[in-house]
């Protein structure tokens, strides 16, 4: 079966006319509205689907598929190309983007249903997935910008959905602020670019950016990275993550977890070649990696809103990716972000089954035992947490085990050992939210309303169940042979380039010698943080130990510390508060001082020749033709007087 | 008279034929505007087709004095569209009003006519004529509204400084005729040519003929009709009046400026320039102050002027800048975009007695979002912010203004520093659609679909020509490419 490649147009096409019919006609649709953005969603996603199939299996030949639309600029020398450009990279997000955001919406149809702005959100909904889909498909950085600001956009108007509500608003904003920052590095980025090389074509950039001095490199791929370090929440501009959950939840499984939060792992991927030449920025990378899994992790201990453990678990997650990036395991970070996608989105949409149970309350402390009731919920986000936890065989195991294993087979022990505390970490907090909103008895709250919690419609359930299962073979089927998995045979091709420009020595696989002892190394660390929380926290009935986890904390001033840390997110957005809103406003005061002063005094001068002039022009213009006869006759004869001066040089 | 002479001006007579239509339309049927606005609309996609058709077999007719080539092609299309946008918008604003609209069709259409001889024209007569044919009707459009004072006063200043300008422009050209012996533009250019370089009474003439259609654009400091006539027509009048003769002025400086007196252009390149640099900044200085947007409009259309003056001094001062190319672009997305702007405000002052004060527009974009987002669109694109046509548009006259090499670059930066003051005043409107609450709550208005139609044909040939630029610029492309056959 090969997909013709002129229809790949249409995956992000399809979305796009959802949204403009949505938009127009959706508020006079009403309740069924949702079924237009959810039928072109869908056909998106098989033609997305064929077109993966094709392109996987080689259909379209090495080079991949290149359909170009049109020249959206054509002056002169500075000509942007319109074209969409599928290969193996393009067709592994394609499979997490598009089946991700099909179920999302299929989910929506229910999560959403009593919301009398459904047709908006749908409408929404579809413009993101176009967004994305132009995000990962386009072939020149120009046409990338614009879909990273139409994906900034749309997760501005989907975070502030609910924007009556004064923290979903002021949510919005923040995201919308942060990302702006680490914009205005790709914007210098992709400007850097052009000066450099003249062109903003992906693929040619990628060829010649070997020819440049080695500061322009590194120049360029720092300032791409602040782009994918807004865009994918890494330190130090991760504060907008956790806050970004104000938005619906589908939208969080969506857009925070999924598929938006990782446009900034394909940037660097996408642009491996740029980082092969500027080794001391991969470096940075993995250190920014490694630091922002570490700390989200450690804040994702102590907090009790399950979305917000979620989020801080998502950054966490995002920072393997980017340190695997760092090392040099670019198959294993994008690996990562496939197993991930799938794994994450299902603990999202979980969430919002439990929070669509408990009538809307987010706190896990006031829930609990709450496994029998939402049965269907419980087991797939069990499944979750154990994928993500990286317990094998399920998907997070595969995929984090190859990023912990490369990096200590390249000799980046720190990468190594910190993703092994992250591991711990990961599968104690992940325990610590089940055991608190499944296990145990359950919280006074939840016996108030223990006879209304029933789970959600089947719109909510089937998409649980169907993320569930990539999340328990995904990681094998692409994960396996270990030797030399599916995944790496994909991407080869990708990254041939900048691995040849790398030149790592990577000894061959042992299973039976080193690279085995890591896995179970790996799996150790997991299977210890699980069982503490576990213990802690309990298991399905058994009962759960308050006063250890109390003890545990007050037991020295370090841990006492580091439990205030934790629980205060490392005062980082006091931090920001002080640095940003207290200093910056002073100083902004300062400018506005100035500016009143000294600027407008120098602009009202100005207005008051202007209006002055004005006065003056106002007078030419008296209204009386005669006037205005003499003023045409008095212009050609300073007209005849110029043209008899050129006549007589 | 060949049968060649007679299909290569076919659309020139299906165009008075339309006219006549509506007429006779009008007077089987009175007051059938729907009938008479129909009639309109198949009559100028019949015009558009011939255009279209002839320009499959270009050449010379009546011994010369008529052509058809690309160029006459592509301006006769922006007429077309000008005036069908005009029909379509409209009646809308005259129904309610009592001013009859058939008239107002066919008036138009034989002012297209006019600016249809212009583009076509080989001639310096037949040019002249043109000219008049255009601008007649145009005096009877700004005092449509003959009971309004302000209407009447503005439709015979314009017409008597008209008049002025016309007497000056025909004098320029007498002296252009007595010096080369031919009225042939081909000829002219040719005998200028062999004169080699500008003679004493050539100047004269140049500067007679250069004041003459300094007027006809409205370039400062020739431009105190256009407050008065504009401000006193019926605003769909207005929105005519700011593109169409503008246009078919421009149609003319090419045919005589840079046709019949290409050889010399060294000689008109610094006047115009200078023209260039006072129409952008007078025009945007004034539409700064006003609070009044169909006044702001007008004021700002002077300083669009200004801007295709910027592109024809790049075409002078170095014929392969693509200034020319520049121009041409930037007279079609114009067109649109100040068009659908006006066709807003008169859609806003349906019932008469509403004002186009700024106060007007306070809170549109929530009372009614389509006709506000449109807006925004429109003030967008004259802006200059892309995806838009006025993007395009700025950004090929800028960069021919670059290439032209000389000091003509100094024109691009003072277009840049024009163009962000334009933004002022441009977005105070949008500010006020979105951000101000008005003070009365204005009663609910009707919009005919005609008028749905005209603002939404608008919208997305802006939108088009800001995403997909390319086919247009091919187009001016090749209609700039006409002109150099000698």
């Amino acid at each position: 079966m090969t997909v013709n490649e002129q229809l790949i147009p249409l995956i992000p096409l399809l979305p796009i006319l959802g949204f403009a019919f949505t938009a127009f006609a959706g508020r006079r649709i009403g309740r069924f509205a949702f079924l237009i953005p959810l039928l072109l969603v869908i056909a998106s996603w098989a033609i997305a689907m064929g077109v993966v199939y094709t392109q996987l299996t080689g259909g379209y030949g090495e080079a991949g598929a290149t359909v170009a639309l049109w020249t959206w600029v054509p002056a002169g020398r500075f000509t942007v190309e319109v074209a969409f450009h599928v290969d193996n990279l393009t067709a592994c997000l394609l499979i997490v983007v598009t089946t991700i955001g099909m179920l999302v919406h299929l989910y929506s149809v229910g999560y959403m249903a009593h919301d009398p702005g459904r047709w908006r959100f749908f409408a929404y909904l579809n413009l993101f997935m176009f967004s994305m889909l132009l995000l990962v498909l386009a072939s020149d950085f120009l046409v990338v910008f614009a879909a990273w600001e139409l994906v900034g956009l749309s997760s501005y108007i989907l975070i502030g959905f609910w924007y009556p509500r004064r923290s979903a608003a002021l949510a919005a904003k923040k995201a919308f602020i942060v990302n702006r920052v680490g914009d205005v590095g790709f914007a210098l980025g992709i400007m850097a670019i052009w000066v450099a090389l003249g062109t903003l074509d992906i693929a040619t950039v990628n060829e010649r950016i070997g020819t440049l001095q080695p500061l322009t490199i590194s120049l360029i791929a720092f300032l791409v990275f602040c782009g994918a370090v807004g865009k994918s929440a890494q330190f130090p501009l991760h504060v907008w993550l956790p806050d970004a959950m104000e938005g619906p939840t589908p939208v969080s499984a969506l857009i925070h977890a999924a598929t938006m939060v990782n446009a900034g792992v394909y940037l660097v991927a996408r642009t491996a070649t740029i980082y092969a030449h500027a080794p001391e920025m991969m470096v940075l990378v993995a250190a920014i990696g490694t630091f922002t899994a570490i700390l989200a992790a450690s804040i994702a201990f102590t907090q009790t809103d399950i979305k917000r453990v979620l989020a801080y678990s998502t950054l966490s997650q995002l920072g393997y990716m980017f340190a695997a990036f760092g090392v040099g395991a670019f198959t294993a970070s994008i690996f990562h972000l496939m197993t991930h996608g799938f794994f994450k989105g299902l603990l999202f949409l979980g969430s919002g089954s439990v929070i669509h149970a408990v009538h809307d309350e987010q706190d896990m402390n006031k829930m609990g035992g709450l496994w029998r009731k939402i049965p269907v919920t419980h087991w797939t986000m069990l499944i979750g947490t154990l994928a993500l936890s990286g317990i094998p065989p399920l998907a997070g195991f595969f995929s984090k085990d190859q990023i912990l294993g490369e990096s200590f087979i390249l000799g980046f022990y720190w990468v190594w050992g910190i993703g092994l505390l992250v591991a711990i970490m990961t599968a104690f907090y992940m325990f610590r939210l089940m055991g608190k909103t499944f296990y145990g008895s359950p919280s006074a709250y939840a016996k108030s309303i223990w006879e209304s919690i029933h789970e959600g419609p089947w719109t909510m359930l089937l998409p649980l169940v169907l993320l569930a299962i990539p999340s328990v073979f995904i990681g094998a089927a692409l994960g396996l042979p270990l030797a030399d998995p599916l995944i790496k045979q994909w991407l080869l091709p990708v990254f041939e380039g900048a691995e040849t420009t790398l030149a790592r020595e990577v000894p061959e696989y042992q299973l039976f010698g080193i690279d085995g002892a890591l896995i179970i190394v790996s799996v150790a660390a997991a299977t210890l943080g699980a069982v503490v929380s576990a213990w802690l926290f309990g298991l399905f009935r058994t009962r759960t130990r308050p006063a250890a986890v109390e003890r545990a904390t007050a037991s020295s001033r370090v841990t006492r510390f580091l439990y205030r840390a934790s629980l205060n997110k490392w005062w980082f957005d006091d931090l920001y508060d002080l640095l940003f809103i207290r200093i910056g406003g002073r100083v902004a005061d300062a400018i506005v001082w100035f500016d009143v002063h000294v600027v407008d005094g120098t602009v009202n001068g100005t207005g008051t020749v202007v209006s002055g002039t004005g006065r003056i022009l106002r007078r030419v213009q008296t209204g009386r033709v005669q006037n205005y006869a003499l003023g045409i006759a008095f212009g050609l004869v300073v007209m005849a007087g110029a043209y008899l001066f050129m006549a007589s040089r | 008279m060949t049968w060649s002479d007679v299909t290569l001006i076919a659309p020139l007579v299906a165009a008075l034929l339309v006219a006549f239509a509506i007429i006779v339309v009008d007077a089987i049927a009175p007051h059938r505007d729907r009938i008479a606005v129909a009639v309109g609309l198949a009559g100028l996609a019949i015009v558009a087709v011939l255009t279209v058709w002839t320009d499959q077999a270009p050449g010379l007719a009546f011994g010369g004095a008529y052509t058809v080539d690309t160029l006459t092609t592509y301006l006769d299309l922006i007429f077309i569209a000008i005036v069908a946008l005009t029909v379509l918008v409209g009646p809308d604003y005259l129904g309610p009003r009592d001013l009859p609209v058939a008239e107002f069709a066919a008036t138009l259409v034989f002012a297209m006519t006019g600016a249809m001889l212009i583009a076509g024209s080989a001639d310096l007569l037949v040019l002249f004529v043109g000219l008049e044919l255009m601008v007649l009707p145009g005096y009877l459009l700004a005092g449509y509204a003959k009971r309004d004072a302000l209407s009447t006063e503005g439709a015979i200043k314009y017409f008597l400084l008209g008049s002025f300008s016309s007497a000056i422009f025909l004098f320029g050209l007498a002296y252009v005729w007595g010096l080369t012996g031919t009225t042939r533009i081909a000829g002219v250019a040719d005998a200028i040519a062999a004169a080699q370089g500008l003679s004493p009474a050539l100047a004269m003439g140049v500067a007679f003929v250069t004041t003459g259609v300094a007027f006809k654009i409205a370039a400062v400091p020739f431009h105190y009709w256009t407050p008065d006539a504009y401000q006193g027509s019926p605003t769909p009048v207005t929105g005519y009046l700011s593109v169409g003769p503008k246009v078919g002025a421009f149609a003319l400086i090419i045919r005589v400026f840079v046709e019949a007196l290409g050889p010399i252009n060294a000689d008109w390149l610094p006047v115009m320039g200078v023209l260039a640099v006072l129409t952008m900044t007078l025009g945007n200085l004034v539409a700064v102050t006003q609070t009044n947007v169909k006044r702001m409009l007008a004021y700002s259309s002077i300083a669009h002027t200004g801007y295709i003056l910027v592109g024809l001094t790049a075409y002078a001062a170095d014929p392969n800048s693509g200034g020319l190319e520049a121009v041409l672009f930037y007279l079609a997305a114009y067109s649109f975009m100040n068009l659908g702007a006006f066709a807003v405000v008169s859609a806003l002052q349906k019932r008469p007695g509403v004002t186009s004060q700024l106060d007007t527009f306070a809170g549109l974009g929530r009372r009614e979002p389509y006709l506000g987002i449109l807006m925004t669109l429109f003030l967008l694109s004259l802006t200059g912010i892309p995806p838009t046509a006025g993007f395009f548009a700025k950004a090929l006259i800028i960069l021919s203004a670059v290439q032209a090499g000389g000091w003509v670059p100094i024109l691009a930066v003072i277009t840049v520093l024009n163009a962000v003051a334009a933004a002022f005043y441009y977005l105070r409107v949008v500010v006020y659609m979105y951000m101000r609450d008005p003070q009365i709550e204005p009663a609910e208005v009707d919009h005919g679909p005609l008028l749905r139609l005209g603002v939404a044909v608008a919208a997305v040939a802006t939108v088009i020509l800001g995403v997909l630029p390319g086919p247009l610029i091919d187009a001016a492309t090749k209609a700039a490419s006409s002109l150099f056959r000698g």
